[in-house]
């Protein structure tokens, strides 16, 4: 298991041809954007076009902030402002 | 004491003044529950995002109180009844925000 995983770190490091930039939590840091279930415009970006909420680990939210996320858009759909299917 | 949100949709074929009525009658409610209405929010007529017994569109209006669990519950039995009420949701809240919020100030604008 561990040999894998350290073949894995060099070969994102190191060889790929293009470089991507780490993402980073929308929702923490200096700029941060306050998490509200009335806020459906950003609540939007984190939902599939099936209406899904995305993994943190594509939309790179924070654990913390993922849980407040789930939460607010669980919110929304309660209050028919966003949908539970699309 | 705590503070709350309460959010209710309403029919789509009430009138401004059968909704007035309703948050009056929710205002005397809270008031016998030893709970205040500190303030009221209108979102407006809004599209739902899905059906909702049969209705695609509705008036949203939001209660803030200051009160305790006790009240909200009462609260929640009367939307139950009322008819006229076709979803709700209760909040809890750190402080009462009496800015409009996005939605409210989207109302006003059109």
């Amino acid at each position: 298991m561990q040999k894998d995983r350290k073949n894995e770190d060099n070969d994102s490091s190191g060889s790929k041809p293009f470089f991507r930039r780490k993402k980073t939590c929308p929702f923490s840091g200096p700029e941060a954007i306050a998490i509200d279930f009335r806020d459906t415009r950003t609540l939007n970006k984190f939902i599939s076009e099936r209406g899904k909420i995305i993994p943190a680990r594509i939309s790179a939210v924070s654990a913390p902030k993922q849980r407040k996320l789930a939460q607010a858009i669980k919110r929304a759909r309660i209050l028919a402002l966003m949908p539970y299917l699309a | 004491m705590a503070f709350y949100e309460s959010i209710f949709i309403a029919r789509q074929e009430l009138g401004e003044k059968e909704i007035e009525k309703t948050i009056e009658s929710f205002k005397g409610i809270l008031e016998k529950n030893s709970a205040d209405l500190v303030d009221t929010e209108l979102w407006g007529l809004r599209n739902l995002a899905y059906k909702i017994e049969k209705n695609k569109k509705g008036h949203y209006v939001v209660l803030k109180i200051s009160g305790n669990g006790e009240a909200i519950h009462e609260l929640e039995r009367n939307m139950r009844i009322d008819e006229n009420i076709i979803r709700y949701l209760s909040i809890k809240t750190d402080i009462i925000n009496t800015e409009p919020s996005i939605l409210a100030k989207k109302a006003q604008e059109g």
